[in-house]
């Protein structure tokens, strides 16, 4: 019952951070939109923080530039377990038209390790609120610990 | 008056230290296992790694006037609702206590 009890309130209240890896910014439009009362992603109990030390999910958007590389990859330490990273966009999915450039790393992947993927250029809110609840799938089926 | 015991501060202090405990041990058995890593530990910079100049700001100065300033408006607090009788020798043992724990912490900020 502790258990689930945990599960529970991990599922109802994932609070997010937001990253920008390198993305030209339409994501992140896209991210903030589905943040708003208009799509209200916040139904789901997700709300946006300002630091990963209050993170469960990190929101990635873009390619990750070998400048921001080290910086994703401290953000990403810094929050505390369980951790999840959502990778928005093309270009945080795979490099998008960006992959192979010589300043790029690649997807968020190649980086961190990815829970969700939400592709599009840019994503759209209705397709990032598919990926959140398919996290939220992810997060039921995970052994509370 | 029945249960008037409840409202004497000394006892409605150990009440709710004892909640305040009892929430402290909720949260942490709630609360995943702490696996301290380097960069947990380092203070948060947006992703950047802090390097430490020679020149860093203090508050330590601060911190002693605003311990002062505290305890004094808690011991006026503690001295304005002091019960009668012997009921007040708690409020003076708290004040006591009080007086420790500023003078504890001074001395610790004198070594910062």
């Amino acid at each position: 019952m502790f258990e689930r009890l945990k599960r529970w309130a991990r599922v109802k209240s994932p609070w997010i951070v937001h990253f920008n890896s390198g993305a030209c910014n339409a994501c992140d439009i896209e991210v903030l939109a589905a943040l708003t009362p208009r799509f209200d992603v916040e139904r789901f109990g997700l709300l946006l923080r300002g630091s990963p030390r209050h993170g469960d999910v990190l929101v990635c958007t873009g390619p990750v530039t070998r400048q921001v590389k080290k910086r994703l990859q401290r953000i990403y330490e810094q929050m505390p377990e369980p951790r999840f990273v959502v990778a928005v966009g093309s270009c945080a999915c795979s490099g998008g038209c960006f992959r192979g450039c010589y300043n790029v790393e690649g997807g968020v992947d190649a980086v961190v390790p990815v829970a969700a993927y939400v592709p599009g250029c840019p994503a759209r809110p209705d397709a990032i609120i598919d990926g959140v609840v398919k996290l939220l799938g992810k997060l039921k089926a995970l052994k509370a610990g | 008056m029945k249960g008037a015991i409840l409202l004497l501060p000394p006892v409605a202090f150990g009440v709710f230290l004892a909640l305040a405990c009892l929430l402290l041990l909720w949260g942490r058995v709630m609360a995943p296992g702490r696996r301290p890593t380097p960069e947990k530990v380092e203070p948060y910079a947006c992703g950047e790694a802090l390097s430490w100049g020679p020149l860093q700001l203090g508050y330590s100065q601060f911190f002693a006037v605003a311990v002062l300033f505290t305890v004094l408006h808690v011991a006026v607090l503690v001295v304005a609702t002091m019960p009668g009788g012997p009921a007040a020798l708690f409020a003076v043992a708290y004040l006591v206590v009080m007086l420790f724990a500023a003078a504890a912490l001074l001395g610790e900020l004198k070594t910062i």
